[in-house]
């Protein structure tokens, strides 16, 4: 089995590494990494509790054009000597501008470990940690969630979709994100250690509910990196890459009617998630297409399923 | 970004233990080139130690300067640490910073009375050198500026002649990397030179260049040379060729302008305030990165607590890393900052990064002056002498107009653009949340907010009151209430059934519109591209686009909007615009400001929806409105509300942001 597998430092300058490493049950203590330093583990022993990790996310993805929120990101996770702060960033951007896919990329890019969690209204601090589950023989079994499993494998967790949590599941996070980086529990330990390579990165929709977080978290959600929507060209690269088969004339129309959208007030219609399901939808369509007189009546057409009218 | 350079920018200190003395190399005998990079300190550092280590020894200083410009160059570097320029006809640029490298050289010698000489051509070489000696006897006979004011008719082709002064700067200089990595100078220097990849141009200078090194060779002195890394790997090219003689007894007709503040961020890529502690501290070794939090302590900003500014320097190191570079230029220092402590912390960066205190300030009146005749754009004069300073006015395909100084024509983004086309009305959808980018959040003020706001329009409204309506119809009410100011007992009636009392009930007050414009008076905002929500800075070719937090403000209360910067649960007001009509209704008419243009936006609504419009402003000749034909709108002084009312609603806070639907607030 292939598992991504990382020197300590590689977030302090080297290239990381990949070797294949059987999965290792450590018997884990607070702040003391020398058994697991360079493995991903699944199980690990605090207290004589077994505690279950998730496993780590392996999603291609790939990031086209917008190189400043790249290397914003990148330099956010960045440390440059050991008496560095950690930084915890937040992406923040209209919905179907890459936020996501921003992280998945960028923790690809520094070949960590990858979790995601999405976020949801009723998450208490237990889900965003630690939750007891029964299992098939009637005991119960602790799993910890994708950001506790990526605290202690040194992973990269994005919290996607972030600002949809409440106040009570962002106050266990409070130590996580500042210089302490542990995480306090109720269930079965009372503090999990942060690996020294964990890194953290939220995404939140720019919305009014973009700033309705405890000021103690807006301070340690540091830098606020912008997602913007791409501009016309870097749409198109976009588009080119992941819809292959588009001919130029049919990406142009696709762009040139969100584009449309956005001016007549419909902003978030122009975003990248649109523009390709517009575009496999017309590929879908192909066979009315000479219907059309030119493209953009065919993109009007087809449009009307994916943008609300 | 390649993914390459990217990790290689990770290896900071393996970069930073290589020293600058390094980069001095001898490809002959008593030839010792020292390369640099225009406009960084470390060169100029360099440049100086070296200099001062050779004092007492035979050598001679050979430098990459034009050779014939020798006093105009002498005569501008005496005159530092005032920033000067050097332009000529052709608009090629000197800036003479302390920064410099082959300033600093020039500074030296004149500091210990070494020999220097200059050995780069002042003219513009086109072609080959037949065709550079055919130029140089037209300008001898009829002066340079005829000559390239009609350049066909004397067989010059033009378009040569400017790509080989755009191939000066843009190839080398423009999109060079903001760079202290002596490794990479270096890199320069060991790159191959291919007399096919160079312009005609850069082939004939480096041919000059070299012939003036094999001169000074054949006497035996030790030549110490300074010259562009960029050039380095040319002159050691022709070293070993056969050159033709090449007479440059001609020199370009040249002006020496003094540079102001705001432009030194324009000429040279090194961080203004670092090119003036450079000049504070010139004989003392650089430690840049205290100069970067020098910098930083100088920005007085009291929300950032000192881990905050901690955070905001190592972010900015490390997004220069990111980018394969050793140290944050101006541009990284201000999107750290931007991004770690909000749109007001990077402004007060960015003008605490641009200072350079020897400099003159571009004069207020002068930015009046041409705000004044940009807003004017029939009348606009193609050019105009103020204060040594020469502009340029020019109309863009787009139909707006732009200025420039003469001098800086081929120095894009220079200063500012006016947009004149009118914003068209924006409608919002009733079912959509969102208008243009901008979210519509709901909150609810803090009390103490409330109270200020009370204050503030008790005092606006007592002191400009609106006047009564000038028409004399009137009804007659009951009244109903002692607390009133009074009746006139004249004009009462009584209910001869009830007993109640009727009065005069006059058709009200004129309706009046209040403008405030908070902003402080200056016309940093207009750039070019400036979009509803963003600033574009465009420095050089390096452009970035910071996302503003302008939002739009408006109060259901009370019948105002405005433009407002917000950081988190704080408003710092911009323009507001207030109406004594209770039946405008505030949600109907937000959407008519605009962020990019508050004042006038909102000068707009108040004459669309109030007969009077009073307006407190400082910068009046921002207003595009031709008020002489308005006298129903009056401008005062921002200065003429007290400070501690104008004060109460300069920044509103917010007590709680709200996700339920009610809109009362």
């Amino acid at each position: 089995m292939t598992r991504i597998v990382t020197t300590a430092d590689s977030l302090h300058g080297c290239k990381p590494s990949i070797r294949s490493e059987k999965p290792l049950d450590t018997n884990y203590q607070n702040g003391d990494f020398s058994n697991i330093t360079s493995s991903i583990t699944q199980t690990i022993q605090i207290n004589g509790v077994t505690i279950y990790l998730e496993e780590p996310i392996t999603h291609d993805a790939v990031w086209i054009a917008q190189e400043e929120p790249f290397q914003d990101l990148i330099a956010s996770w960045m440390i440059l000597h050991a008496d560095d702060r950690i930084l915890s960033p937040v992406l923040v951007g209209p919905p179907g501008s890459g936020k996501t896919t921003l992280g998945i990329v960028a923790a690809k890019e520094l070949n960590r470990p990858l979790y995601i969690m999405n976020c949801i209204a009723g998450m208490t601090a237990e889900d965003l940690l630690i939750t007891p589950v029964i299992s098939d023989r009637q005991t119960v079994q602790y799993h910890a969630s994708p950001l506790v499993s990526a605290a202690i494998n040194g992973g990269i967790i994005i919290l996607d979709e972030s600002n949809r949590m409440g106040e009570r599941a962002w106050a266990s996070l409070a130590s996580l994100l500042d210089d302490r980086r542990y995480i306090e529990t109720k269930t079965v330990v009372k503090r999990i250690q942060a690996h020294p390579e964990f890194r953290f990165c939220a995404t939140m929709n720019e919305d009014a509910s973009t700033y309705n977080l405890p000021e103690y978290i807006e301070s340690r959600l540091k830098p606020i990196i912008r997602v913007p929507y791409p501009q016309a060209k870097e749409l198109e690269k976009i588009l080119a890459h992941h819809v292959p088969s588009t001919d130029e004339p049919l990406r142009a129309a696709i762009i040139n009617y969100l584009h449309k959208r956005r001016t007549a007030g419909h902003y978030e219609d122009y975003s990248i998630r649109n523009a390709i399901h517009i575009a496999v939808i017309a590929l879908k369509n192909q066979k009315i297409r000479d219907e059309y007189s030119n493209p953009e009546e065919f993109i009007n057409q087809v449009a009307k399923s994916v943008v609300r009218q | 970004m390649t993914k390459k350079s990217l990790y290689e920018g990770l290896h900071a200190e393996d970069i930073a233990d290589v020293p600058f003395q390094d980069i001095i190399y001898s490809p002959v005998p008593h030839l010792y080139i020292l390369p640099y990079l225009p406009g960084i300190a470390e060169y100029a550092a360099i440049v100086r130690s070296e200099i001062i280590k050779r004092k007492g020894s035979d050598f001679i200083i050979a430098v990459d300067l034009p050779h014939g410009l020798e006093n105009e160059l002498i005569q501008a570097v005496k005159k530092l640490p005032r920033p000067s320029i050097i332009v000529d006809p052709l608009m090629r640029t000197i800036p003479i910073l302390p920064s410099s490298a082959p300033v600093e050289a020039v500074r030296s010698f004149l500091e210990y009375g070494l020999d220097i000489t200059f050995i780069d051509a002042s003219l513009p070489i086109t072609g080959d050198l037949s065709d550079y000696t055919n130029f140089v006897n037209l300008c001898q006979s009829f002066g340079i500026e005829t000559v390239l004011n009609s350049p066909e008719t004397f067989g010059i082709r033009i378009a040569d002649i400017f790509l080989s002064s755009i191939s000066q700067s843009s190839e080398s200089d423009i999109q060079e990397p903001f760079v202290h990595i002596p490794e990479t100078v270096l890199d320069n220097t060991n790159n191959k030179y291919s007399e096919a990849e160079g312009s005609v141009y850069l082939q004939t200078r480096l041919q000059y260049m070299t012939m003036q090194i094999k001169k000074l060779l054949k006497n035996g002195t030790d030549i110490l040379l300074v010259c562009n890394s960029h050039y380095c790997a040319g002159v050691e090219y022709y070293l070993d060729k056969e050159l033709k003689e090449i007479h440059s007894d001609y020199t370009a007709p040249t002006k020496t302008y003094s540079l102001y503040e705001e432009d030194i961020i324009r000429v040279t890529r090194e961080v203004p305030y670092f090119a003036y502690l450079y000049e504070l501290y010139r004989d003392h070794p650089i430690d840049r990165l205290q100069w970067i939090q020098k910098l930083f302590l100088t920005v007085d900003h009291q929300e950032m607590s000192p881990l905050k500014i901690s955070d905001t320097i190592s972010y900015s190191s490390r997004l220069a890393l990111a980018k394969g570079e050793i140290y944050p230029d101006i541009q990284d220092l201000t999107r750290a900052s931007h991004m770690i402590g909000g749109e007001t912390y990077r402004d007060k960066v960015f003008q605490a990064a641009s200072r350079y205190p020897p400099a003159k300030s571009l004069p207020d009146r002068l930015r009046d002056l041409i705000w004044f005749l940009l807003n004017r754009g029939e009348a606009l004069p193609k050019e105009i002498d103020q204060d040594g300073m020469f502009f340029i006015f020019e109309k863009l395909d787009s139909g707006n107009v732009c200025q420039t100084y003469d001098f800086t024509s081929l120095i894009p983004a220079f200063i500012l653009e006016i947009i004149f086309i009118e914003d068209k009305k924006r409608k919002v959808p009733d079912d959509c949340d969102f208008i243009f980018g901008r979210s519509i959040s709901r909150w609810t003020r803090t009390p103490e907010s409330r109270e200020n706001e009370t204050t503030f329009l008790r005092y606006i409204l007592l002191n400009y009151p609106p006047d009564r309506n000038k028409s004399d119809s009137f009804e007659s009410g009951k009244f109903l209430s002692g607390l009133k100011n009074g009746i006139d007992i004249r004009g009462t009636i009584r209910h001869w059934n009830s007993g109640d009392i009727y009065v005069k009930e006059f058709d009200g007050l004129e309706s009046v519109a209040y403008i405030f414009d908070y902003r402080d008076r200056s016309v940093d905002k207009a750039s070019e591209n400036v979009t509803s929500s963003s600033l574009k800075i465009n420095i050089f070719k390096r452009s970035f686009v910071n996302l503003g937090c302008d939002r739009i403000f408006f109060d259901r209360h009370y019948p105002w909007v405005g433009v407002v910067k917000t950081e988190g649960k704080h408003m710092e007001s911009e323009v507001l615009v207030a109406f004594t009509d209770t039946d405008i209704v505030s949600s109907e008419i937000f959407h008519d400001l605009n962020n990019s243009d508050p004042l006038n936006s909102a000068l707009k609504i108040a004459v669309e929806y109030a007969k009077k419009v009073i307006i407190f402003t400082d910068n009046a000749w921002d207003i595009r409105l031709d008020l002489s034909k308005r006298p129903n709108i009056k401008i005062y002084p921002f200065s003429k509300i007290p400070i501690p009312i104008a004060k109460k609603m300069k920044a509103i806070d917010i007590a709680f942001y709200r996700n339920d639907n009610r809109r009362d607030d």
